[in-house]
């Protein structure tokens, strides 16, 4: 492909810079010039054809004409002569009448007489002068002809009639007889002389004529010597005279007929001579242009056609050496990319790609094949470095594996240590879990109080919390204590335990001053703490209920009455008649445990319960209860759920509340143990 | 300027300026737990004659934490020449009750709400 480098190179460098689909227009667009130049050449040609045989037909048309001049002007002249030697009169208006319409249809030669040499004018002329001759003869004849009609034919007449009346005299002798009938006899030749001059209209037919007449004069002469009595003697005076009159008419016509033969042998001859060579000439000029304007028009088509036939054979070969040179421009390129392929993919990976000179897309497609040839050759590389960087890896591995074991045994040693740890942990869980779960009463202790109904919910959180609560009977009415502990595990459930114990113990020593108990509960429950080191602490509330007795001053519908003291969260109301309400616990004490003396803190709330009516108490687990983006459960949507339910026994409620507040935590840890306590009014 | 964080909390000890700032949600568990807070809060009330606690921006503080800062709350009114002030917030639940009971527990606490 390389053989003709320097030229097609060049070639192939410029064409490789342009776009390959525009590289196949360019080819498409030299087609496309060669059909229009044949198409625009076809076009010339038979416009060139087309106006050829129009110019052909018009050049025809006067060669046509011209020698239809030419056969009159030669029929002209053969009339002009055939009357001339002796035609009538009839053939003068013939010959005018052809003479107009030759002078009419030499017109348009004239206008266009310079192109044809001026002939046309020389013909006109000759052919003015010719008429004009004729017209001349014609006049003359006619004159003659007058004079014979006029004159010469009667003395005719009147001679005949004399030499008649002589010869018929009865006393002629006979000589005189006999030279008479000769006179007569030499009159009537003289007569026919007279005539055929007459008709020949030659000067010289006068000669026969004259002489005839003379010997008509001799034979009267001697008539005239025989007459000696002189008889005829007057007779043949007058004959004479009429003889001598005839002469001199005769004379007189020879005259016009010598003039008219110098016209029609001179002017007329001359002048149908001209005409004649002229119309020769004028056909041979017709004829001569006609050839060579043919000529002309063939050289011109040959020219067309010779270029024509160049331009379209010039854009061929130029359209075909293009195209090829487009196609080797693509392809030359593609087969060496593929030869090139060939050898990388057979291993030789220091072919080079890139040589490509062009611009255009397989230019692009070499570069990029190159750049995934050197890609694939740097994965090579690298695969080889990484080949070695693993053995050097593994060399050190083992080295580190050694180390390792002993590494190794340390920390199995510590991690059994760990498990160790983590089994503590685990029990104390456990203990915690059960601590809080065993002294919780029993479900037949909540159904035990008569004028309650009561439904309690506890759930410890993963790790166990410190809530609280406790449901215990005390003579007619029930002491409720909820509660929560500080923190988490053991040491909160172990507090719970003591601060459950010490509430049990102060309602079962009937400790009705409800500050008090709460004073005493406070301290027992602060020094304990103290003595476990720990700085637990915790909110606690006692609601103290009392039915309807003998001593208590209630609104006539309350069916009982509860006390509340201690700090915890609100305590909620609903009514049976459906209206919420909230009892702050805030004033009514401090969380226990965190100071000596809580008196100053103290006080006690008071809520009639008619029946129907619901108290709920619950733990700050409930309200706290987060979702997954956080939002807290919140004193708001406990309310809202409860409101739903006015008039609903407590287990109903209770769980109600629990599935909202499930319902809300959905997927997200439980941070809090949750205890929630309703209790009704029968 | 002294800094602690843990998982969803911050809490910032301006030294010079006796101002504790507290952030995000402390679920920490136990007064062990709770010791670097502790430490934090003693270190700005140390020799200070007045100091803020900045919590408008604690979202949630549990129990325990309530317990930290009501401890804090007694030692102050226990030693009578600091002038306390709290910072907190009426969008954030937990401070509308446990904020009052600090106030109950030193009444020359001044709390601010925003």
């Amino acid at each position: 492909m390389g053989e003709d480098g320097s030229s097609g190179g060049g070639w192939q460098a410029r064409l490789r810079r342009v776009p390959i689909g525009r590289r196949i227009s360019y080819t498409l667009i030299v087609y496309l010039l060669a059909v229009a130049v044949m198409v625009v050449s076809g076009w010339q040609v038979s416009l060139l054809t087309r106006s050829y045989r129009e110019d052909s037909a018009a050049l025809r048309e006067q060669t046509r004409k011209i020698t239809a001049i030419r056969h009159a002007i030669g029929t002209l002249g053969v009339l002009g002569d055939f009357f001339l030697r002796g035609g009538d009169t009839s053939m003068v208006a013939q010959f005018n009448v052809m003479a107009a319409d030759l002078e009419r249809d030499l017109l348009p030669f004239v206008d266009d007489a310079e192109a044809l040499d001026l002939e046309p004018r020389r013909l006109q002329m000759s052919l003015e002068g010719y008429i004009r001759a004729f017209g001349d003869a014609v006049e003359l004849s006619m004159s003659a002809h007058e004079l014979y009609t006029g004159y010469l034919s009667s003395s005719e007449d009147l001679m005949r009639r004399r030499l008649l009346r002589l010869a018929e005299q009865s006393d002629l002798s006979p000589e005189m007889h006999e030279t008479l009938l000769q006179a007569r006899f030499e009159f009537s030749q003289a007569r026919r002389a007279i005539l055929a001059f007459m008709s020949s209209q030659e000067g010289l037919g006068a000669v026969p004529a004259v002489a005839g007449l003379r010997r008509v004069e001799e034979r009267l002469r001697w008539a005239v010597t025989l007459d000696d009595r002189q008889d005829f003697s007057t007779d043949f005076q007058k004959a004479d005279a009429v003889l001598q009159n005839m002469k001199q008419q005769i004379a007189r016509i020879k005259m016009l007929a010598d003039r008219r033969t110098k016209i029609s042998q001179g002017f007329l001859a001359l002048y149908n001579l001209g005409m004649n060579r002229s119309a020769d000439r004028l056909v041979d000029l017709v004829a001569e242009r006609e050839g060579a304007f043919q000529e002309r028009l063939k050289r011109k088509m040959n020219v067309t056609l010779g270029i024509t036939g160049v331009g379209v054979l010039f854009l061929l070969v130029a359209g075909f050496a293009a195209s090829g040179l487009i196609a080797r421009s693509i392809r030359d390129p593609i087969l060496r990319l593929n030869a090139a392929m060939r050898e990388v993919s057979e291993g030789n990976w220091e072919r080079d790609l890139a040589e490509d000179e062009g611009s255009d897309e397989i230019a692009e497609m070499t570069g990029t094949l190159d750049v995934f040839k050197r890609n694939a050759l740097r994965l090579r590389e690298l695969e080889v470095e990484k080949r070695e960087a693993l053995a050097r890896e593994k060399e050190e591995t083992e080295r580190a594996l050694a180390d390792l074991d002993v590494a190794n045994h340390e920390i199995r040693m510590l991690n059994d240590r760990l498990n160790e740890e983590n089994l503590r942990l685990g029990t104390e869980l456990d203990v915690s879990r059960r601590l809080q779960r065993m002294l919780l009463p029993r479900p037949e202790e909540l159904a035990e109080v008569a004028p309650l109904d009561i439904a309690a919910f506890m759930e410890p959180a993963t790790e166990v919390g410190g809530d609280y609560y406790d449901v215990l009977a005390d003579g007619d009415g029930v002491c409720i204590g909820i509660g929560d502990v500080t923190g988490h595990g053991l040491e909160s459930g172990v507090v719970m335990l003591l601060a459950q114990s010490a509430v049990r113990t102060l309602v079962a020593a009937e400790e009705h001053d409800l500050p008090r108990l709460l004073d005493v509960l406070n301290r027992a429950m602060y020094q304990n703490i103290r003595r476990m080191g720990c700085e637990k602490n915790l909110s606690f509330a006692l609601l103290d209920y009392r039915p309807r007795g003998a001593d208590e001053a209630l609104p006539a519908d309350a069916a009982g009455r509860l006390h509340i003291v201690g700090q915890h969260e609100s305590v909620l109301i609903l009514r049976r008649s459906g209206e919420l309400e909230e009892l702050d616990t805030l004033e009514l004490g401090l969380p226990l445990g965190l100071v000596d003396d809580i008196g100053a803190y103290t006080g006690v709330a008071v809520a009639d319960l008619r029946g129907g009516d619901t108290v709920v108490l619950y733990s700050d687990g409930i309200t706290e209860a987060a979702d997954g983006a956080g939002n807290l459960f919140g004193v708001g949507r406990l309310k809202a759920e409860l409101l739903r339910h006015a008039g609903d026994d407590a287990a109903t409620v209770k769980d109600a509340l629990i599935a909202a507040v499930r319902a809300h935590i959905g997927e997200a840890p439980v941070y809090d143990d949750m205890t929630l306590l309703v209790i009704r009014q029968k | 300027m002294t800094e602690l964080s843990g998982e969803n909390y911050a809490a910032r000890c301006d030294v010079a300026d006796h101002r504790v700032t507290l952030t995000g949600t402390l679920r920490l568990n136990g007064l062990a737990e709770y010791a670097p807070v502790v430490a934090l809060l003693s270190e700005a009330a140390a020799g200070a004659a007045s100091m803020t606690l900045d919590v408008s921006g604690l979202e949630f503080l549990n129990s325990s934490g309530i317990a930290v800062l009501s401890k804090f709350v007694i030692e102050a009114r226990n030693r009578g020449d600091l002038a306390l002030t709290i910072i907190g917030s009426t969008a954030i639940p937990w401070q509308g009750k446990s904020l009052q009971n600090l106030k109950r527990l030193m009444p020359s606490l001044s709390i601010e709400l925003r």
